[in-house]
């Protein structure tokens, strides 16, 4: 057991990380795909990652392990290939965010297209926030998630009123094919179940705790889907073509005309959080290899030199990446529509659902071993 | 222990030169992005067809140094290509200025852009992301280069006299067709595949600077170009542009604008004047709701408009209201039954222009297709010729 973490930093993070990694391009993605219906496939999903999110929020419950101390059983090359695999997953999980991130700081802080140095010094804080672990995680959720919700209701208040739901109109007549379709493209945008395992353990979960951190996520859902929606009758059939929907939203609010465009300063709140949503892959991954490798993160207050070593690699591989693809979103993106949908299914949805069984059955063993006693 | 000690020292000793290493960079360029005094930022953005391709016409405030008080706050540059993106880059070659189009808000087209499809014109300001979706877009009479160089009554720039008579203002109270690029996009892109916009004119009337319309104090209004016009210009955007499929449809009269504009711009506020007794009279109708219902009858689509309004007395050429009268503002039964008569003979030209232009400007074919999808695509989307207009027209004079 490894107390990380509060159940109220959880519940933070499983409600705000995953809206934050969800509202930048996903609603384009979904529009491309399934038109008026974007938010069905979105439903989809969610109900498969809410299932898996539930399952493992119960089996925290039932035992104080982490996933990895729970396979530990399985021998030690199972564990050591589960812990380098799912740091690779988490890496391969914040490419896509990243590049996403990339270009909406360079849309919404500049007037005109700048050079990659611009974005580079995010490492410098990738850096730092990864080699910190998760108690850092925890703080900064919050913070940040507190702030996102603000943020996120001022832009929802602002582009509400442009909105029209007949857009949305008619329901459920785009062929179903194509809504799996979209719900497949969308599927490396949800990595919640994948999340979820990894902070099992690190908080001690009471009773009653399984229920807020499953409120969480399902407001977490609930907020997706409704932004969707907003989104689809704000921008209708011009909706595709609408990346970072997160800062046009908001821009036919009339009263901006004479006051300016003061919904940039929520969009910038929303970027904070997004930036810790994404810091948070990072920093899973930097926990994977530290526990692959049988290293410490942390030595009392100070960083362990394995965890800065770990992070500084995982942050020169992604920088590596981001300067490979710098102009290469929208293949990468295909890239991961295409083929990596199984790796994000296997490791955000199969393998989460398992872990949770896992723990359940361990646990029932060891109520059957104690009255046996 | 020791080590760690030393390994945090050396990582707080590395954080401070990577510090200063940005804040250099920095303060020394600004990381290359552009320089104030070479960015232009553009207004609002003409466009004409031509021979060769597209004539672009900005109209730009260029920052000026406080040292440089007196010189042109505002600058109009025409540039040439075969596409709008290259006579953009042509603006950009001629003056030197790197045209900023985050604060474009005016796109005018030209009488001549009814020759090509509207959304091919338009594809650049699409295309581009700094284009505001919120950017009124409007056709004019003649080129809109000429437009956009006529110096208004204010002595200030044309773009923001135009702006105004494409206000929300105008628009609440059924006087213009406003519309922005989103709003088109979407109308276009829609089932019913038409779109409309404002149609600019122009008349000339009094000198601008120091005549009897007198000067806004836009001392800095100084102007590069068009120097020398006579009168200053009036704009006004009665009429309506109408695009079927992308294509220039025709231009809807005062009377057919004003009734798309009572269906489509939930107007607030409108005045009508009608003649009774061979007496002119000038109705305000507030507490409007005006809107389309579609629903289906046997089959046939069937499109119910709506009018709702309160009716007050303006003006009357029969019953000055300074003969004493405590009802001066209460409007009569035959009053309003010509008032009535009088939207829906303008609801009729409306719908006379859609039938022959084949141009559904009501959104028939987008609400059937929200709303009755079955009969839709039964009527495999050809829905203006089978469609069936009711009007449900109820104007009451105020208590």
């Amino acid at each position: 057991m490894n107390d990380s973490l509060c159940t109220r930093q959880v519940c933070f993070i499983m409600y705000a990380y995953p809206v934050a990694g969800k509202i930048l391009m996903m609603p384009a993605l979904l529009s491309f795909y399934c038109k008026n219906d974007l938010v069905f496939p979105a439903v989809l999903c969610f109900l498969a990652q809410f299932a898996v999110v539930w399952a493992v929020a119960y089996a925290c419950t039932r035992t104080q392990k982490t996933f990895f101390e729970l396979i530990g059983g399985g021998g030690k090359v199972l564990k050591k290939a589960a812990m380098w695999l799912f740091a690779l997953f988490f890496a391969a999980a914040a490419l896509v965010p990243l590049l996403e991130q990339k270009l909406f700081v360079q849309e919404i802080f500049y007037d005109t297209i700048p050079s990659l140095i611009i974005f580079l010094p995010f490492f410098i804080l990738s850096v730092y926030v990864g080699s910190k672990g998760l108690r850092n995680a925890g703080r900064t959720a919050d913070i940040a998630a507190p702030l996102f919700v603000a943020a996120l209701a001022a832009l929802l208040i602002m582009s509400v009123g442009e909105s029209n739901l007949s857009w949305l109109l008619p329901v459920l007549k785009t062929p179903v094919g194509e809504l799996l379709n979209g719900a497949r493209s969308a599927l490396y945008n949800f990595t919640d179940g994948a999340v979820m395992l990894m902070l099992m353990g690190r908080f001690r979960a009471r009773r009653g705790d399984c229920k807020k951190i499953v409120i969480s996520y399902a407001a977490s859902a609930l907020t997706v889907c409704a932004f969707l929606a907003l989104f689809y009758s704000i921008f209708s059939v011009i909706s595709p073509d609408q990346y970072f929907a997160v800062s046009k939203m908001a821009i036919f609010f009339s009263a901006l005309s004479l006051v300016g465009r003061i919904d940039l300063i929520a969009a910038y709140a929303m970027e904070a959080c997004m930036l810790f949503a994404l810091l948070l892959y990072v920093q899973l991954c930097v926990t994977c290899v530290c526990e692959a490798l049988g290293k410490e993160q942390t030595a009392g207050r100070n960083v362990s030199p394995a965890s800065a070593a770990a992070s500084v690699a995982v942050n020169v591989l992604l920088a590596a990446l981001v300067v490979a693809f710098n102009e290469m979103y929208l293949p990468v993106q295909q890239f991961y529509r295409m083929y990596m949908w199984a790796a994000f299914a296997l490791f955000s949805f199969i393998l989460p659902a398992a872990g949770a069984a896992a723990a359940l059955l361990r646990g029932m063993k060891g109520k059957e071993a104690g009255r046996e006693k | 222990m020791k080590s760690n000690a030393l390994f945090g020292r050396a990582a707080r000793v590395l954080m401070a030169l990577v510090v200063v290493a940005m804040l250099f960079l920095f303060f020394s360029n600004d990381f290359g992005l552009v320089d104030i005094h070479k960015a232009s930022i553009v207004v609002a953005v003409g466009v004409d067809v031509t021979d060769k391709g597209y004539e672009v016409t900005a109209q730009a405030a260029v920052p000026a140094p406080a040292q440089g008080a007196g010189k042109a706050s505002y600058t109009q540059v025409t540039g040439s290509g075969a596409t709008v993106a290259d006579a953009v880059d042509d603006i950009n070659a001629k003056t030197g200025f790197y045209p900023k189009l985050a604060f474009c808000n005016l796109l005018v087209l030209g009488e001549s852009c009814a020759q090509r499809q509207l959304f091919v014109v338009l594809d650049y300001f699409y295309r581009n992301g700094y284009v505001p979706l919120t950017a009124l877009v409007g056709m004019c009479r003649g080129s809109a280069r000429e437009l956009l160089g006529k110096k208004p009554a204010d002595g200030g720039m044309s773009a923001s006299a135009i702006q105004r008579a494409m206000s929300e203002e105008l628009k609440y109270s059924a006087n213009s067709s406003t519309v922005n690029l989103k709003l088109l996009a979407q109308d276009g892109g829609s089932k019913s595949a038409s779109c409309y916009m404002p149609y600019i004119e122009f008349s000339e009337g009094a000198s601008s600077s120091g005549g009897k319309e007198g000067n806004s104090g836009a001392g800095t209004g100084g102007k590069s170009g068009q120097e020398g016009e006579g009168g200053a210009a009036q704009f006004t955007c009665l009429k309506t542009a109408a695009f079927s499929n992308g294509v220039f449809a025709g231009l809807l009269n005062e009377d057919a604008a004003f009734a798309l504009n009572l269906i489509r711009c939930g107007v607030r506020y409108a005045i009508v004047n009608t003649v009774y007794g061979g007496k002119n009279y000038t109705v305000g109708l507030k507490n409007t709701g005006g809107g389309a219902r579609m629903g289906v009858k046997g089959g046939v689509p069937v499109l119910k408009l709506v009018f709702k309004a309160s009716a007050t007395l303006q003006d009357s050429e029969s019953d000055p209201a300074a003969a004493g009268r405590a009802d001066s503002h209460v409007v009569k039964d035959e009053l309003i039954r010509s008032v009535t008569q009088t939207v829906k003979e303008r609801m009729l030209a409306l719908e006379d222009f859609c039938r022959q232009r084949d141009c559904d400007l009501y959104g028939a074919a987008r609400m059937l297709y929200e709303y009755e999808y079955g009969c839709f695509t039964a009527l495999k989307g050809e829905v203006l010729p089978s469609l069936k207009v009711e009007y449900d027209i109820g104007i009451k004079s105020v208590g």
